[in-house]
């Protein structure tokens, strides 16, 4: 046998009439000082119309586990009601019955009341700043004759802040274009440069091996960068 | 001798580009004691007279008291409300609450130093 003393509060909600509700204290110990886990406790909850006393009975209903807060729906309205309620361990050991409390179900308006409290507040935040970049127009090996179109986009994130060089280096590394370092647009465009993002024409250097430098640096952390080597020919 | 031009700009910076912030609306309310409700809905609308949809697809469940709206814009009104549902019909609404979301202000009091 459970000896769990359970302390029934019995309250008759203006809510939902001809309802009541009832709610307990979780016990944390046996009668015997031994502790319990209120958390696993589920509780019998019995009803009948005043002034019979409804427990033990056969007309109750089954709490979740945890749980010290029970709706009595479909009651007379304006009839009084005692109510008990009993503790089941996990074992199914049922607790002796508790206190009886009584009250009137009134009547039922249905739907719940609302809540309370409600606040709005609204967050802005900033995108995350773009990690690295591809490049449109220019691919490794490629043999390029005549114009040479080559931009950059940054992968995501904000546009703002952020900027690429871009440099054409001979077969020996050293730059033949000068350096076209923009915010925007972000494209090759040779020295003079040829703004906004006109091609560049490679019959103005020598034929030969090449690579194009790309460096992004992006609005927050270290640049990377992107070597692209490929032919130029007529 | 060194000469400086200091220009202080004392004035709030413009935003000159417009960044793609993330928005959103943190909503939070306190339920009823009422083990009766079987669901929650958020309801948004443009006024706070209405009329107002449901933002969540399918109901929250009875203990859910915060919410998050992505789907607003800066510089539109937004109103909400919250209704608790049962078995038996709807709540009345708690609310409206409404507001504006803006952008962060940006800092202030930034100082060019021209050096010779």
């Amino acid at each position: 046998v459970l000896w769990i003393l359970v302390a029934l509060i019995l309250a008759a909600s203006p809510a939902w009439a001809g309802q009541l509700d009832a709610s307990w204290t979780a016990p944390t110990t046996r009668t015997d000082g031994t502790a319990l886990d209120p958390s696993t406790l589920t509780y019998r909850v019995y009803w009948f119309l005043f002034p019979n006393t409804p427990c033990p009975g056969t007309q109750f209903l089954v709490t979740s586990p945890g749980v010290t807060a029970a709706h009595l729906p479909n009651l007379t309205q304006g009839m009084s009601y005692n109510v008990q309620a009993t503790a089941v361990d996990t074992s199914g050991n049922e607790s002796a019955c508790s206190n009886v409390a009584t009250a009137v179900a009134r009547a039922d308006t249905g739907a719940p009341v609302p809540g309370t409290n409600l606040t709005v507040t609204f967050l802005a935040t900033p995108p995350p700043p773009p990690t690295g970049f591809t490049v449109n127009g220019l691919t490794a090996g490629q043999v390029v004759t005549g114009l040479l179109r080559v931009s950059a986009v940054p992968t995501s994130g904000s546009t703002t802040n952020q900027h690429f060089r871009f440099d054409l280096l001979n077969s020996l590394g050293v730059s033949v274009s000068g350096n076209d370092e923009f915010g925007t647009p972000y494209c090759f465009v040779g020295d003079p440069g040829a703004l906004p993002c006109l091609a560049f024409d490679t019959s103005t250097v020598p034929i030969g091996a090449y690579s194009m430098k790309i460096v992004y640096t992006p609005p927050t952390g270290s640049p990377t960068s992107s070597v692209i080597p490929f032919t130029i020919s007529r | 001798m060194t000469m400086r031009r200091v220009l202080v700009l004392s004035a709030l910076l413009v935003l000159m580009a417009s960044p793609a912030f993330a928005l959103q609306a943190a909503l939070s309310w306190t339920n009823p004691a009422d083990p009766s409700v079987t669901g929650i809905n958020v309801q948004k609308a443009a006024t706070a007279a209405g009329p107002f949809v449901n933002v969540n697809t399918t109901p929250l469940t009875p203990a859910t008291n915060t919410f998050s709206d992505t789907t607003i814009a800066l510089g539109a009104q937004v109103c909400y409300q919250v209704v608790w549902v049962n078995t038996l019909g709807t709540s009345t609404p708690l609310g409206p609450a409404c507001g504006t979301p803006a952008a962060p202000l940006p800092g202030s009091g930034l100082t060019i130093i021209f050096k010779p």
